[in-house]
């Protein structure tokens, strides 16, 4: 997930982010407790999998008609 | 008809305070204290008003006991705000009750000092870039009432006041003001906010500090972790002097050896061995810091102060009856932190992840 930090600095794994800057984390656990308050999520984990299972449904239920549509004609 | 108004009766802050602290006095009759102008702390500076005999239960030498009792337990849970105090980080309002907010200024560096041999100087004149913040001004407060018997058991047998639930309020007013300067959130008021100094925006964090209570985190790692915070602080500008404020999680290691003084041939504890690091001054637990949080704080008005209105102070707020008695303690104190125009600040916040 992405986070977008909004104190004025930040130092995690030997980087130092500055305001505005976007961190890539897998989840938010990764961020200490106490300055969770200074990260917006711009992207998340959960929303990018809901997008992929979405997507994943839709062609499904294409190849479904596709069948039907092949009945029909048969 | 020109209407006027006495500043030192309608705008003094501690006429509002005397008028409700009435006395028995020495001749037996009820008094309040007004203030008519001069030097705040000189009782020379009030005049005595006779109220109704009703109104006061406590002599003077009662309220002053209140008082001292009080604020002395309300000092016993406060360590950040004590050490404030001890180092005269203070900010005196003048008059805490015509203000919600004190207003300050945050200025930038500017351009470099000039260099020249004469008074002929032609070079910037550049205007230091200025913008303004404001800090609200709370009242703590915490409500309590006092019986009549109590009263009259400490007068016969000669007791001190049963202060139970006044002591109680006393430290919570304590707690809620240390919590004000280490808690992790930030108090909120309404549209006002009054930052601690973890959730103060600019204050520095990092986040890459080791477990301190981690079985494989050594004494010089723990070492190696302030260093990287001073470094932090004075990359910010914040040169020191510092005071570190460790959370009550990490107190156990303070007190593991270090290492072996090579003279002397006795054990130095890490606490000790942190103290040797230049421009820490102190190393102060915490048990308002959040678990495993250390904070390092530069101790100098430009960074934090306690913003007094009034000291710890009761007033008698209702009387049932002659029998019961409302009370009210409170103070008017808030700690501040500040960054400059570029938001260099000399607070460093670290955990681990």
């Amino acid at each position: 997930m992405k986070l977008k930090l909004t104190a004025k600095s930040y130092v995690y794994k030997g980087k130092e982010y500055h305001n505005g800057d976007v961190i890539d984390v897998k989840s938010i656990e990764q961020i200490p407790i106490i300055f969770r308050q200074f990260f917006k999520i711009v992207e998340d984990n959960k929303g990018i999998e809901d997008t992929i299972r979405e997507a994943k449904s839709d062609t499904t239920a294409k190849k479904v008609t596709t069948a039907k549509a092949v009945n029909k004609k048969k | 008809m020109e209407i006027k108004i006495d500043n030192s009766t309608l705008f003094s802050d501690y006429n509002a305070i005397t008028r409700n602290r009435p006395y028995i006095d020495k001749d037996g009759r009820a008094k309040i204290s007004v203030y008519k102008g001069g030097d705040i702390k000189d009782p020379k500076s009030y005049t005595q008003k006779i109220i109704d005999n009703d109104m006061a239960i406590f002599t003077p030498e009662e309220w002053k006991a209140i008082d001292t009792r009080l604020r002395e337990i309300a000092t016993s849970r406060q360590v950040g705000i004590a050490k404030l105090k001890e180092l005269g980080l203070v900010y005196n309002l003048a008059n805490p009750f015509a203000s919600h907010v004190l207003e300050h200024t945050k200025t930038n560096d500017g351009h470099d000092a000039e260099v020249n041999m004469n008074f002929k100087v032609t070079n910037e004149t550049d205007k230091q870039a200025v913008k303004t913040a404001s800090i609200p001004i709370p009242v703590i407060s915490w409500r309590w009432s006092f019986d009549i018997r109590d009263l009259q058991t400490s007068r016969v047998y000669n007791r001190p006041l049963d202060l139970k639930g006044a002591t109680v309020g006393a430290r919570k007013i304590g707690e809620k003001l240390e919590s004000m300067m280490f808690g992790a959130k930030a108090t909120i008021l309404d549209d006002k906010k009054i930052d601690s100094i973890i959730s103060f925006n600019d204050s520095n964090k990092i986040a890459t500090l080791h477990d301190w209570n981690a079985p494989g985190t050594t004494t010089a790692d723990i070492l190696d972790d302030i260093k990287a915070m001073k470094q932090l602080s004075t990359k910010d500008k914040h040169y020191g002097p510092w005071i570190l404020f460790v959370s009550q999680t990490y107190e156990g290691r303070l007190d593991d050896d270090y290492g072996v003084d090579a003279t002397t041939k006795a054990y130095i504890s890490l606490l000790n061995r942190i103290k040797e690091v230049r421009g820490i001054k102190d190393v102060i637990v915490s048990d308002f810091l959040p678990a495993d949080t250390v904070a390092l704080v530069q101790m100098t008005n430009d960074t934090i102060e306690l913003i007094n209105g009034m000291e710890l102070t009761t007033v008698q707020i209702m009387n049932a009856g002659g029998l019961n008695f409302e009370m009210l303690s409170f103070v008017m104190q808030v700690p501040a932190v500040y960054s400059d125009y570029e938001g260099n600040c000399g607070i460093v916040i670290g955990t681990h992840a």
